[in-house]
């Protein structure tokens, strides 16, 4: 069999006609989920709210664990400073033991973390990404997915990965690539790379 | 044309309908960022590429699909639907990239350059992948011709 006959062949199997009533339904139901996305958005903010409760609890607890022993030794070990990537690491693993499928991004800066968590465990499951964005209001660090979108300096940003494993930032008018090797976007410093991978 | 490129890379026609809404949902989503140097088919093309590579990975849904895959399998009496049933069986035992990368390249007719655009890859992988996949399609369909359903 030559090319041409398996693309013939390949091509005489037709593709099921969807449900009767899919293409009329269609854009009433896209415009519909579109609706129910932007409601979701809102609705969103109740549920980190309870998140941010507990996070702070156990941020809480993690300082009290982590302080009391400096308080009661001194001691001149190096210390892991907070926000270090291998903290960020540990607090992503731990996070997703929580919530497996759920993370859509976790964010930490200066002013504390932030979890934004999918309201059901349905976010695929791939590689975690890193991005470390530095502007002039201080350095923010992420772990995200591909397909997810976070917040910078009050724009929302596309995370994409492609299939090299290039990591991809859309927003209103730019595109940057990790493969241009270039870091800098605008006043921004950019450090991105899968999570496990190291920094 | 999103239906039928969802429908060859899941080989569920439900799956293809939830990817084909979710792709216009989100090209709706990121409208804003669509770049005009690229046409807007292949900007398409893409979103709903990585929404179909995203789909395999999604396990809790396996065990229903197969269950839909037995449902179709059951509707496809007559020859032809036997042969799409094998041919789609076929494609289903390749690895999504290349799957995808037939899908484009043979199913929708788009060139290796255009292709390579979609999937974020070279042209030589395009063509690698085509390649790859064709030897594979060709001995799982070797007993198989246009029009004869099973031989």
């Amino acid at each position: 069999m030559n090319n041409t006959e398996l693309d013939k062949l390949l091509k005489s199997a037709p593709v099921p006609e969807p449900g009767s009533d899919f293409w009329d339904q269609f854009s009433r139901r896209v415009m519909a989920k579109i609706h129910w996305s932007e409601q979701r958005a809102t609705t969103h903010v109740t549920a980190q709210n309870r998140i941010r409760i507990a996070w702070a609890a156990c941020a809480l607890l993690a300082g009290v664990v982590l302080v009391l022993p400096l308080l009661l030794r001194r001691d001149d070990a190096p210390r892991e400073t907070f926000g270090s990537f291998a903290q960020v690491q540990k607090c992503y693993r731990e996070i997703e033991t929580m919530f497996p499928n759920q993370i859509q991004a976790i964010m930490f800066n200066e002013a504390g973390s932030r979890i934004v968590l999918a309201e059901k465990a349905d976010v695929p499951d791939s590689t975690p990404l890193y991005l470390k964005i530095c502007g002039p209001r201080g350095c923010q660090q992420v772990v995200t997915f591909s397909g997810q979108q976070i917040r910078v300096n009050g724009e929302n940003w596309d995370v994409l990965m492609d299939a090299a494993g290039n990591v991809l930032l859309v927003g209103r008018q730019f595109v940057w690539s990790s493969a241009s090797h270039v870091p800098k976007l605008g006043e921004f410093r950019i450090e991105t790379h899968p999570l496990e991978a190291s920094s | 044309m999103i239906y039928a490129l969802a429908y060859r890379m899941t080989g569920s026609a439900a799956d293809a309908e939830d990817l084909t809404q979710e792709t216009f949902i989100r090209a709706h989503e990121q409208l804003a960022g669509y770049r005009a140097e690229a046409k807007f088919s292949s900007w398409l093309y893409r979103i709903a590429v990585n929404h179909c590579l995203n789909w395999r990975k999604r396990t809790a849904r396996r065990e229903q699909v197969h269950h839909e895959w037995q449902a179709q399998r059951a509707e496809y009496s007559s020859p032809d639907g036997a042969l799409a049933q094998k041919v789609q069986d076929a494609l289903m035992k390749l690895s999504p990239k290349q799957r995808a990368t037939v899908a484009l390249a043979i199913y929708d007719g788009l060139s290796h350059a255009e292709a390579a655009r979609v999937l974020g890859c070279s042209e030589t992988t395009v063509s690698w992948r085509l390649f790859a996949a064709r030897a594979k399609l060709r001995r799982l369909l070797k007993d198989t011709k246009a029009g004869a359903g099973y031989e």
